[in-house]
Parts: C-alpha cells; sequence; structure tokens
C-alpha cells in the first residue's frame, strides 16, 4: 500500500498540498499510470461525494430529479438548468452588481421572476425637480429609491446617490440611465460627479464616449448637437473614446476637453475650462412630509462597564438610554469583555458563552434599518461562533423564524458553499444576503448592513452591505419577504453576541470584538455611513432621510 | 450613441435555440463536471463558479458539439480551459494543470473511468446507503458537515494517519459497487 502517495492526494483533495508535496505528487503521477488511476479514482469519488452532500441538503430539484422526466420540455428543461446554476453558483454578483437583480437584466441564471427589483441609487436632495414618468410630470422627495433605468428631470435639480456612494447632481433638463450601483450613462443635459474613495472605478457613458472616474469631482454635458464636454474639477478621469472606445485619455485636474460624434466614432479634442458651468451638490432641505418622521438611533460604544456588568446606551430613538446591553456569563467565565477598539474601548467576546442581552426591542415589520458597527474577527473563530454579531425578533424553534440577525457567513447554510466564508450576513428568516469579504484576518472592519424597507422589501433585494466604507459585493442571497415581529409574546429583545434562536446548539456565541453599534431606524446613505467610519458621528436628526416606497 | 459591451454588464443570455436534448446532455453531467473540477481544483472556493462558467458556455457552444461524440470529452475540455482561466485571472499557480503531459493523461484517465460517467451519482446514492452506520457518519461529518480529518481524528479517537487511510478505502469501496452497480444495470 503506498501510504505516501494517499498521504499526497488526501492533502491535494482538501487543498493544503504544499509545494513540495506538489513536486512530490506530480512525479509520483507521471512516473506510473497505476498512480494515476488511483489519483483519478480517489479525486472523481470525493468529488462526487461533496457534490452529493451539498445538493441532498438543501431541498431543492436535483440533477436526477430532472433526469428522470421522460419527456422534458424545452422551457423546464432551460429552468432546469437554470435552478442547476443556481444550486451550483450561489450567483455571485460583482462588486457593483453587474448581475444583480435589476431592469432589463437579461442574465438567464440570474433571477426568479417574482423577485423585486433592487434599486441602485437614492434621491438624496432635490430643489423643485419635476420627473417624467409615463408622459406626466411627478415629483419625488428625497430618499425615494431609484431602479435601474432612465430617468429625465424636467424641472429643478436633483442629487442622486448610488449604492456606490458616487453622486451625480443633474440639473433640468437631463436623462440619466442609472444602469447599476456604480455605472450611469448621461442621454443627454448637464451633469455634475462627485465620487468618494470608496467608489473609485465609477463610469459614466456618453454617447461618444465613456469616463471612469479615479476619485473625483467632474462634469458633463451632452448636448443635442452630438458635442459633449468633460471637465474635471477636480482629481482625474480617464475618457475613452473612438471607434469602440478603444483610444483613451487621461484627463488632469481643472482641464476639459470636448468629444464629438462622427459616425459610430467620436474625436476628442481641448475645450476652454469652465468649471461654472456645472451644478454644485443640492443640499437636502427637510420637506414638511419628511420633518414629520421622527428618525433616531440607539448606541452602544461600549466604552465603560458599570457595576452590573452593564454597557450604556446613548441615542435619539425613544427609550434609547434606558436600552442598557447586560453581559451574561456562564459561571465558570469571569474573564474581561473589553479590549482596545476603534474608537475608545471595544466589547469583546471569546465566543465561550458570554453575550449581552437587552431591552432594545429592535426595529419592527418592514421598516427600514441600518446596523452599523466595527468588528474584528480572529482568523480562529470557528463556525459555531458566527452568530451573531446583533439579533432580535420572533425566534421559536417550531416556526418559521421572523428575526434580524447579522454575523458572519459560515457558507454551510442553507447548503454548503452558500457565499463567501466569513464575509458578512444579514439574515431574515430563511432569507438573507452575504457579502464578500472575508472577515476573519483579525482586523478592525467597519461592516454596515442597510435594509431599504417598504412593503414589497425582500430579504434577497432589499439588504445592502457597505465594508471599511465600501459597497459590498453579494456573494449569495436568499429570498424571503419581510416582517420583523417585535411585539410577540416570544419576540426577543435585542441581544448582542449571541443566536437567537432559543435552544439551539448548532451556534455557541460570538467570538470577536465588537465597537460602536449603531442601530438606524431608517437607511443610512453611502456619504453618511462613510462619515460614521471615519468620526463615529452618527448624522443629526435633520439628515436622516425619510425612505419612502419604491 | 454608446451601446454598453452586454458581456460587461452581465447580461450575456443563452441563446434561446438551444435543443432539449443538449440541455438534457448538460444537466446529466453536472456532477460529473463537479468532480473532474473538484479534482483540477480542490478546495478552491470558485468550483462553483467555474461550474456555472463552463455551463454558459457549453449552452453558447451547442453548434460546437456534433451529435453522437462524445459530450464528456468535449464538456470536460471546457472545464478543463475555464479551470486555466479561472487560475490565470486570479494569478494562482496549479502545480498540475502547468505539466501539460501529465494533465492530459490525468483527463484521458478520468474521461476513461466508469466513475465520470453521468449515470454514476445515482449509483453513488445507492452505494452510500450500503455503508455500515459507522461508515456513512463519517461521510456526512466529512462531507456534509465539513469537519476535518484533524477533527474528526479528535472525536473519533484515532490518528489523522489512519482515518486517511480509511477514507482512502472507502472511496475505493464507493468506486468498485459503482462499477458494479453499473455494469449490472446495463447487462
Amino acid at each position: 500500500m503506498n501510504t505516501r502517495l494517499h498521504h499526497l492526494i488526501e492533502q491535494h483533495l482538501t487543498g493544503k498540498l504544499t509545494p513540495s508535496g506538489e513536486k512530490e505528487l506530480q512525479k509520483l503521477l507521471s512516473e506510473s499510470s497505476e498512480n494515476r488511476d488511483i489519483f483519478c479514482t480517489q479525486g472523481l469519488i470525493d468529488g462526487r461525494l461533496r457534490w452529493e452532500m451539498k445538493n441532498s441538503l438543501s431541498g431543492l430539484p436535483t440533477v436526477e430529479m430532472h433526469q428522470r422526466q421522460p419527456a422534458i420540455k424545452k422551457w423546464m428543461a432551460v429552468a432546469a438548468l437554470l435552478i442547476l446554476v443556481l444550486i451550483a453558483g450561489s450567483i455571485i454578483r460583482t462588486q457593483f452588481g453587474t448581475s444583480e437583480p435589476q431592469a432589463g437584466n437579461k442574465t438567464a441564471h440570474s433571477i426568479p421572476a417574482n423577485l423585486p427589483v433592487r434599486t441602485v441609487a437614492r434621491l438624496t436632495s432635490e430643489k423643485e425637480a419635476n420627473w417624467l414618468f409615463g408622459g406626466s410630470q411627478q415629483t419625488l422627495s428625497s430618499g425615494f429609491w431609484f431602479k435601474p433605468g432612465e430617468w429625465r428631470i424636467t424641472h429643478g435639480a436633483a442629487t442622486i446617490t448610488l449604492d456606490s456612494g458616487a453622486k451625480i447632481t443633474a440639473v433640468a433638463p437631463a436623462c440619466v440611465e442609472l444602469i447599476n450601483s456604480n455605472h450611469a450613462r448621461l442621454i443627454d443635459g448637464t451633469v455634475s460627479v462627485d465620487v468618494p474613495e470608496p467608489a473609485i472605478g465609477f463610469t459614466l457613458d456618453t454617447p461618444a464616449g465613456r469616463i471612469v472616474d479615479l476619485s473625483t469631482r467632474f462634469g458633463v454635458s451632452v448636448e443635442k448637437d452630438q458635442h459633449e464636454e468633460v471637465h474635471v474639477l477636480e482629481g482625474e478621469v480617464i475618457v475613452h473614446y473612438g471607434d469602440d472606445h478603444q483610444q483613451s485619455q487621461l484627463i488632469g485636474d481643472k482641464s476639459s476637453i470636448q468629444l464629438n460624434t462622427s459616425g459610430s466614432s467620436s474625436k476628442l479634442s481641448p475645450a476652454p475650462f469652465r468649471p461654472e458651468s456645472y451644478p454644485r451638490e443640492i443640499e437636502f432641505a427637510p420637506t414638511a412630509q419628511s420633518a414629520g418622521q421622527d428618525f433616531g438611533f440607539v448606541h452602544w460604544s461600549f466604552d465603560a462597564v458599570d457595576e452590573t456588568n452593564s454597557f450604556a446606551a446613548q441615542g435619539t430613538l425613544k427609550g434609547a438610554d434606558s436600552c442598557l446591553a447586560q453581559v451574561v456569563t456562564p459561571q465558570e467565565n469571569q474573564s474581561r469583555n473589553t479590549t482596545k477598539g476603534a474608537f475608545g474601548d471595544a466589547l469583546h467576546l471569546n465566543g465561550d458563552g458570554t453575550w449581552l442581552k437587552t431591552n432594545f426591542p429592535g426595529i419592527a415589520g418592514a421598516k427600514a434599518r441600518t446596523i452599523a458597527f466595527w468588528v474584528r474577527i480572529p482568523p480562529s473563530a470557528r463556525n459555531s461562533q458566527a452568530y451573531s454579531i446583533i439579533g432580535w425578533g420572533y425566534s421559536d424553534p417550531h416556526h418559521s423564524p421572523q428575526k434580524w440577525e447579522i454575523g458572519w457567513n459560515t457558507a454551510r447554510f442553507p447548503v454548503r458553499g452558500t457565499g463567501v466564508k466569513g464575509a458578512v450576513r444579514t439574515d431574515f428568516g430563511s432569507g438573507h444576503t452575504i457579502g464578500s469579504t472575508d472577515l476573519r484576518d483579525g482586523r478592525w472592519h467597519h461592516v454596515v448592513s442597510v435594509f431599504t424597507g417598504g412593503e414589497h422589501a425582500d430579504a434577497a433585494t432589499h439588504i445592502r452591505h457597505y465594508v471599511d466604507g465600501r459597497f459590498e459585493g453579494v456573494s449569495a442571497y436568499r429570498q424571503q419577504a419581510i416582517d420583523t415581529e417585535t411585539d410577540t409574546e416570544k419576540s426577543i429583545p435585542a441581544v448582542i453576541g449571541k443566536y437567537l434562536h432559543p435552544g439551539d446548539q448548532l451556534f455557541k456565541t460570538f467570538h470577536g470584538s465588537i465597537d460602536e453599534l449603531y442601530v438606524f431606524d431608517t437607511a443610512l446613505t453611502p456619504s453618511q455611513i462613510l462619515r460614521l467610519k471615519q468620526t463615529n458621528t452618527p448624522p443629526a436628526q435633520e439628515e436622516l432621510l425619510p425612505t419612502p416606497e419604491t | 450613441m454608446t451601446t454598453h459591451n452586454e458581456s460587461e454588464l452581465g447580461n450575456e443570455e443563452p441563446r434561446p435555440s438551444i435543443s432539449p436534448e443538449y440541455i438534457q446532455l448538460v444537466i446529466n453531467h453536472q456532477s460529473s463536471l463537479y468532480a473532474f473540477i473538484q479534482t483540477l481544483v480542490p478546495g478552491d472556493s470558485s468550483i462553483d463558479d467555474i461550474l456555472q462558467e463552463t455551463n454558459i458556455t457549453l449552452c453558447a457552444k451547442e453548434a460546437n458539439f456534433e451529435k453522437g461524440s462524445n459530450f464528456r470529452a468535449f464538456a470536460f475540455s471546457i472545464a478543463r480551459f475555464k479551470v486555466l482561466s479561472h487560475l490565470r485571472d486570479k494569478k494562482r499557480h496549479q502545480w498540475l494543470l502547468a505539466d501539460s503531459d501529465l494533465c492530459e493523461e490525468l483527463m484521458e484517465n478520468m474521461m476513461q473511468a466508469p466513475a465520470s460517467q453521468a449515470p454514476a451519482q445515482d449509483h453513488l446514492r445507492r452505494c452510500l446507503n450500503k455503508l455500515t452506520d459507522h461508515q456513512r457518519q463519517l461521510m456526512e461529518k466529512r462531507y456534509r458537515e465539513g469537519y476535518t480529518l484533524r477533527e474528526l481524528s479528535k472525536i473519533n479517537k484515532r490518528t489523522e494517519g489512519s482515518l486517511q487511510q480509511l477514507f482512502h478505502r472507502l472511496r475505493n469501496l464507493l468506486r468498485d459497487c459503482i462499477e458494479k452497480s453499473m455494469a449490472t444495470k446495463s447487462s
């Protein structure tokens, strides 16, 4: 029996083969067909076992179920393949969601037809703006969520903030097509664009070219006579132009160019710099409607623990000050629960059964919410210590849970291989959205989970994550209409550091450090999130935007 | 007016004219393809993505497939290309694929192996039921729940080396069972 060969194959199959092991295995395989037989058999059976366990857990249709169908119709076959792709792929969306569930998305492997459309931007401020919808003029209030598609402003001015944080300020008349969370197209009119560092790479297409931002502020005008101008007000951009945009030019600070369409191509030439022609961001002014809405937050800074082993809370939500977070510790563990944090001290939980209970009921129903915190997760954190950073709601082991919970993804549920392991994961019932950055590196990360809310809100489409100020790609999602139950007898007020499901044996308590935990009852904007990360300063009450129905 | 590059926007769409028979072939070979990719790049978190990419290309390349020829060979060669392209994108070295002669021989071997045939997955499921309770539990713990050999060795109070040998034997047992089961069915 070739024990060494078996050992090397085992290492290879678990992805743990060292460089010297690679050389050794390569040699063994090259010199003997018998060794190659062993390798191939072991590899194929190992792969089949993984496939079997992965798919038999899911409860979703498996390959064999479809094979048993004797006369599979074409559309059923396509659907079957797409289901397979969904099972296998968990649908990785790119950082700015080029294959997000969005209007006009033709990606066949994307989404069930009944999934609500994901919005990509928000109206963050406007001044006497009118919009053209289906032939009639309408107004939109600040906070409105934009779906992908063409948006024509016919009067006034408005600032649209994409989920990435890039801001487009348009002055009527102008028409902008929102393509995804970091990509838009100016069809006609004049806009200025502000791109913060996390949204570098924002792309604005025009009829004659494509402008790729390098963290800057620039203005673009597209006139009906096919004359376009690009003015870099601050920073740099790259302009692509010519046949199929194959030519490109870097445009520096305080300079400008013009693009002229010529047939199917475009030409670039100098233009006088006229910064005054481009609008500044419109300041948010609360309307009578939004002023009537009362938004706020609760905040645990974890800077000091009192004599009752509790952390104080503060904030502008009603009763926030009384939402103490009390440490619950098993008898045998009396270890210190604080550590140096991102701002002042932080909460430290070592996954040994310690957690915090509060009397904060959480945000109910489908109301928008933002949960922001700093987290540091050691690479040694185990799957059983992934839940949760915070959770609340109704959780009965015998019924479908109606709870809101944030932790890191173990890539085990609902099937093995779901999403990026270690990425932020927001769960509601059986639905979820999972980010794409593995947080388990022992460093502090600023993590924000934003739920946009609304009557038809769904866990698959209405949750966004930001990690270190950057809009987070989605590695997996699952559908579930959201209605968080906070007022039933079995509803549990917010807990920090513990899986909410009573009696659960699978998850223990959270392992890692948490700092500056905020819960807002509205959706923060990307710039508010960035400021919170940079200065630990929450937006003022009057800066919080309402979240009207999309 | 500028038009968006469809592939850049992630809007590629499978050809609507794919025949049901061809789609059936693709579906039937999912587990084989997965096992093949897993053998080439084990432990890579992108295996599902590579399979997805392979499926999309297979759907787009129906015209390149000669009806009646070896679909498995056709699909495996596309999967191999996708693996290579994935490794290139990720700037990762892979010893197995870097040695093209060895890679060819292994591909040939895998294509000939009964365990790579489409019906093998059904037979595997039946064979799993023939394992003892303890053997099945070990398989479940390792392949469904993701326990490492080190963790299993602690739970079972056995050395990692002996567990390695045990899994090796169990996989051989399953291979024998699959081949026997397939031979019985075809006769």
